[in-house]
């Protein structure tokens, strides 16, 4: 529902582009400090319905200059998950900040203990699988943007389940987009009705490919998410959330804590070709 | 002769070029025969005295005119008769020629408040002449001065002061209607530039401007906004171009008070903030109180705009308009019944399907004020009025988002003067402002409002000559929806939702002394208590400790605290109660008639208010009422200032710093849900904030260039420490500095009159770039680029400046009735600065790379309007 009220915001600001002419956004140069290099620990696990999930990866890297092109890659660390009865799955180190792991043992409602050695410092994090409602159903709309033109919508729907608080994270790859396009949905709307989440871009065109990756997420994942996506939504004129904090603890020195999140999802995927 | 005869055409309507006169004047023709014949050619009027003998026989042979003009027909006069004719706007003027040099003439007139009841005792002088008198039982005045040319200056307590310009070469009369003055007693200007400073009141840290002065700012798109205007004095901006509500001194646009003549209205702008509610030709004149409050006022802890209607008329109906490429505008105002109703009514409406229109889609957007005003005189001590206001925007953008939202505002008032010294103004009013929003593709309806009935009685007493009491109850309801969700379909995948409406009473009693101590020392003290009370019917939840967030020191974040279980109040049950004393002085110190300091304190309470993310307020914002996990915000400010008049009041100087700090301003967790959240006690925390800064205003008060020059230097800072020991609450606990903080602030505003046809006017702002967050560097997760923010607010937009200009074509400047046009061509932003409105952080889709991004909204803006009266 935040998300759906930052929408109509982000709604309202548009229109002030369109109702002045002379309004433009151009890229500008910006003197910008650096910040501490700090480890970031990019921990998702992520069990795709219908699959084993046994391979899973992680992956650690740090902070760099805003201007960089490539963030520096941590490797040589020492990686591990656990889950609540003590069964252990090594990551290995395959290089550019990847550790993947082929023997992962994904169940539901299981607790998973996340360990990180890099040089001297020890981290860990602690998260539940959280299950998902699967997709029932991806449509292709034609809806009307703001511009005038008529833009490509893909949707899909799901059944959220009624007795529960639930809380998911979706996202559309593209082949038009470089990044993918994240959605966060809970259901204190929506609680037990069909939910409807959609993607739609000006340049989506016939033979595209849309990936939908749909998972259900931890109630305080989706609270780290949010702020996340609050630092790249571009409301231009709301305050961005700073230095945020995700699960990820230093056991040597508390201050010193990493970026980043360990999670683990079951997700269901879709793949739609447009037509 | 031929010189004359241009300057008649010039002066002329239309129907001078028509008409001609033809007639034969007889030496049997009396004055008022041939006044009788000509009036019935020409739209001109005769004026002359009673004691002018109009039904004498002034000819001593006989004239022909055949198709004569009127510059002929007075030349002919003038020729043969012993009476001088002389043409003055649309009369003809007629008086007796007196051989002596120095002529004396009697300077007439009645003063009436402003419905019309005769004011005893008013002091009318003469400065040249240092002589005046004061007006008797029916308001009547009356002096004999010689042929010059005069300054009148028109005092009465309690009411505004006027000065006047008088150019004795006739008899003159002059009706003057006074302002009840209870608030201020700062100087209006009827006629002439007179904007000197008030020496010796102790109100302070108030900007005054008259429509006059507003419409003379150029601003983009031609639109003449008094809020816009506001911005170009000391202490006032906002959050840059195309953004809504306003900061006084630091203060956020929740804490201002705006009123329209005496109701609140909780929302002040129209099309996300391109243009102010206020309609420029509907409102007479406004007054900002930046500091120095009067104990009348309060509800909120940063300033009040009082924002006066134009009235009706009782004598005559009069009309007023304009053509812009926004809107178009239109007032009329008149009598209902003579002498006894009288009405304005004002419209304003954009255009619909303004810009959108073009970009060749099925967008629109639009929005439209009407503004009223009855006056019904009972009696000579009892008046009724009404005072309405409604205005709306209506966006409908490709069928799909469907917006609309505004004020409605009425009231209804009865003025009863009990005696000479006592007088009281009664009304009940009702304002409220509503918000819809319907997205059809996603099958739902979302509404809020906040509605509120009100009650004022305010008394004003002259005890004495050196006491003039103001007191007064007053009593608001208030009645909040926080929002209805409503699924428009059966396949909706929303859900129904009501958020809990909440109820409140602010109620308030206030008593304020206007005392004179000496003549170098005057006082100004009040104290209002108010009182705030929350209904039911509302169920609110408990916590643990009554702490709704909590602080979880392992992942060093704020989180929702879950409830142990609630408590349902009855239907006006009480579930919390505030009240609070605030006092309030002001005190000037006259040194001379040239300068003097002043200095002022205020307290003041708010208790309701708008808890938003983004930097301007939006028209989704959402008022909250204290309650009980919300505290009533508490101000307490300081001024100090120094004030002088140079040059015989052609230049003036105000200055002042002040300081000031407010309890309970609630901040809100990073990543809060503020909207459509039932609890939003869960994501707020309680901080505080402060201001302090310099202001000065140095202003040109007459002759043909006038303007002002303004700076400010200032603060603004919030601090929010957490609940507990040891919490890092909103950047790590230390002062940061607020989105509103601007350090430093500059503009001059300047008028110039070249020619009666012609004026120009410009405006210059040089404003420090607003407070950003930059990022620190960036980090990947989730295959995404995250920009890292550190310390809140640490960052400038680049310095913020442009410069507009303005020029006024009046094409009949001498004109005094009749349809009577100006053109005004303006250009907003002359150079095309690319002002930032903000810098967002981002990383380019297509590329892949990090970027900044800067948007800009405005350009360089030409613009022409039109405005006419009749």
């Amino acid at each position: 529902m935040k998300y759906f009220f930052d929408y109509a915001q982000m709604l309202f600001l548009s229109l002030v582009t369109l109702i002045i002419f002379s309004s433009c956004e151009d890229v500008v140069d910006v003197a910008l400090d650096t910040g501490q290099s700090t480890i970031v620990i990019d921990a998702e696990i992520l069990w795709q319905s219908g699959t084993d999930g046994s391979k899973q990866t992680i992956l650690i890297s740090k902070m760099t200059d805003y201007y960089n092109q490539q963030v520096p890659k941590v490797t040589g660390a020492e990686v591990f998950v656990e889950n609540q009865y003590g069964q252990r799955f090594e990551f290995k180190d395959i290089g550019q900040g990847v550790y993947q792991c082929t023997n992962f043992n994904p169940e539901l409602d299981v607790e998973y203990t996340l360990t990180v050695a890099v040089g001297d410092q020890l981290y860990t994090a602690t998260e539940v699988m959280e299950p998902v409602s699967e997709i029932l159903q991806v449509v292709q709309t034609v809806e009307q943007g703001f511009s005038g033109e008529d833009e490509i919508e893909v949707q899909f729907k799901f059944q959220d389940p009624a007795d529960q608080s639930n809380y998911y994270l979706s996202d559309f790859e593209t082949n038009i987009l470089f990044y993918p396009e994240y959605e966060l949905t809970d259901d204190d709307l929506y609680n037990g009705n069909v939910i409807k989440i959609g993607f739609s871009d000006e340049d989506l065109k016939i033979g595209d490919t849309v990936k939908i990756t749909h998972r259900g997420i931890s109630e305080q994942f989706y609270n780290y998410m949010n702020l996340i996506l609050e630092t790249t939504s571009g409301n231009p004129f709301a305050t961005p959330p700073g230095n945020i904090r995700g699960n990820i603890l230093n056991e040597n020195e508390p201050g010193a804590y990493a970026l980043g999140y360990f999670r683990l999802s079951q997700s269901d995927v879709a793949t739609h070709i447009i037509e | 002769m031929k010189n004359l005869f241009f300057h008649l055409y010039i002066l002329g309507t239309m129907s001078l070029w028509s008409q001609g006169i033809t007639t034969t004047i007889r030496t049997s023709t009396t004055l008022k025969e041939l006044f009788t014949e000509i009036e019935a050619q020409i739209d001109y009027k005769f004026a002359y005295r009673n004691d002018l003998d109009v039904s004498a026989r002034y000819f001593n042979q006989e004239l022909q005119l055949d198709n004569a003009s009127v510059s002929e027909l007075i030349s002919e006069l003038n020729n043969h008769l012993p009476i001088h004719f002389s043409v003055i706007g649309d009369n003809i003027t007629v008086h007796r020629a007196s051989s002596s040099r120095q002529q004396y003439y009697t300077y007439t007139g009645k003063i009436t408040d402003e419905l019309g009841d005769p004011l005893v005792g008013v002091s009318i002088h003469i400065k040249e002449v240092n002589t005046g008198t004061t007006t008797d039982e029916n308001g009547n005045f009356s002096l004999r001065l010689a042929s010059n040319n005069y300054t009148v200056r028109v005092t009465y307590v309690g009411y505004r002061s006027i000065e006047k310009s008088l150019k004795l070469t006739h008899n003159v009369n002059h009706q003057f209607q006074l302002e009840i003055d209870t608030q201020t007693l700062e100087e209006v200007v009827v006629t002439d530039q007179s904007r000197a400073v008030n020496i010796k009141k102790p109100q302070m840290s108030v900007n005054h401007l008259s429509m006059q002065q507003i419409k003379q700012i150029p601003v983009a798109m031609g639109e003449a906004d008094p809020l816009k205007a506001l911005m170009t004095f000391p202490g006032v901006s906002n959050a840059g171009e195309g953004s809504s509500g306003f900061n006084v001194r630091g203060g956020a646009a929740d804490q201002n008070l705006i009123l329209l003549d005496g109701a609140p209205i909780y929302s002040d702008s129209h099309l996300l903030g391109f243009f102010s509610v206020f309609n420029a030709d509907a409102v007479n004149s406004l007054e900002l109180y930046k500091g120095g409050i009067p104990s009348k006022f309060g509800g909120r802890v940063s300033s009040v705009l009082d924002v006066h209607q134009q009235q009706g008329n009782y004598n005559d109906m009069e009309a007023a308009g304009g053509i812009g490429l926004i809107s178009s505008r239109l007032l009329l105002k008149g009598p209902i019944l003579k002498d006894k109703l009288s009405y304005m009514i004002a419209g304003r409406a954009s255009y619909a399907h303004l810009f959108l229109k073009l970009a060749d889609n099925d967008n629109s957007a639009m929005f439209y004020d009407i503004n009223t005003r009855l006056n019904y005189q009972i009696d000579q001590n009892n008046s009724i009025y009404f005072s309405g206001y409604s205005g709306s925007d209506v966006f409908d953008l490709a069928d799909n988002f469907n917006t609309t939202y505004g004020n409605l505002m009425g009231n209804l008032g009865w003025k009863h003067t009990f005696s000479n010294s006592l007088g009281s103004d009664l009304s009940v009013f009702y304002s409220d402002y509503r918000f819809e929003l319907a997205i059809n593709t996603e099958d739902f309806q979302w509404k809020s409002a906040i509605k509120s009935y009100g009650l004022k009685y305010d008394w004003i007493h002259h005890l004495a000559d050196r006491f003039l009491l103001n007191y007064g109850v007053q009593g608001t309801y208030y009645d909040f929806n926080p929002g209805t969700l409503e699924p428009q379909s059966s396949d909706s995948q929303f859900n129904y939702r009501q958020l809990d409406k909440k109820y409140a009473v602010e109620s308030a009693a206030y008593l304020d002394i206007e005392h004179k101590l000496t003549d170098k020392v005057n006082l100004r003290y009040g104290l209002r208590y108010s009182l705030y009370y929350r209904y039911g019917e509302e169920e609110i939840l408990t916590y643990a400790q009554n702490k709704p967030v909590i602080y979880n020191p392992i992942y060093n974040i704020y989180e929702k605290a879950e409830p142990t279980g609630s408590v349902a109040y009855g239907s006006g049950e009480r579930i919390a109660n505030f009240n609070n004393f605030e006092p309030r002085i002001s005190l000037s110190y006259t040194i001379s008639q040239k300068h003097s300091f002043k200095a002022s304190y205020n307290r003041m309470a708010q208790y309701i208010h708008i808890v938003s993310n983004s930097q301007s307020p939006t028209p989704m914002d959402i008022w909250t009422p204290s309650g009980p996990f919300i505290k009533p915000q508490i101000l307490d400010q300081y001024a100090l200032g120094y004030f002088r008049n140079f040059d015989n009041k052609m230049y003036s100087l105000e200055t002042e710093v002040f300081y000031k700090k407010v309890k309970n301003r609630i901040d809100y967790v990073d990543g809060a849900n503020l909207l459509a959240n039932n609890n939003i006690e869960q994501v707020l925390l309680n901080g505080k904030a402060r201001a302090y800064g310099l202001e000065l205003l140095l202003r040109k008060n007459k002759g043909d260039f006038t303007g002002w020059l303004a700076y400010t230097l200032s603060r603004a800072e919030q601090k929010t420490v957490g609940i507990s020991e040891g919490e890092p609450g909103i950047a790590n606990g230390n002062w940061y500095v607020s989105p509103y903080d601007k350090l430093h602030n500059f503009n001059i505003v300047g008028n110039y009159q070249l020619t009666d046809k012609w004026s120009f006017s410009g405006n210059f702002s040089l404003q420090s770039g607003q407070p950003i967050t930059y990022p620190n560097g960036y980090y990947e997760f989730g295959d995404i680029h995250i920009p890292n923010f550190n310390m809140r607010n640490e960052n400038r937009l680049p310095l913020y400046h442009h410069l507009d200009l303005a020029a006024t074509y009046t094409p009949r400047p001498k004109k005094t009735s009749g349809w009577r046009g100006s053109w005004v061509f303006s250009i907003y932003n002359i150079y095309s600065r690319k002002n930032a409105a903000s810098i967002r952080f981002t990383t380019n889709e297509d590329t892949g790379i990090n970027e900044a991004r800067r948007l800009s909204i405005f350009g360089i803006v030409p613009s022409i309007s039109y405005n006419f009266k009749f």
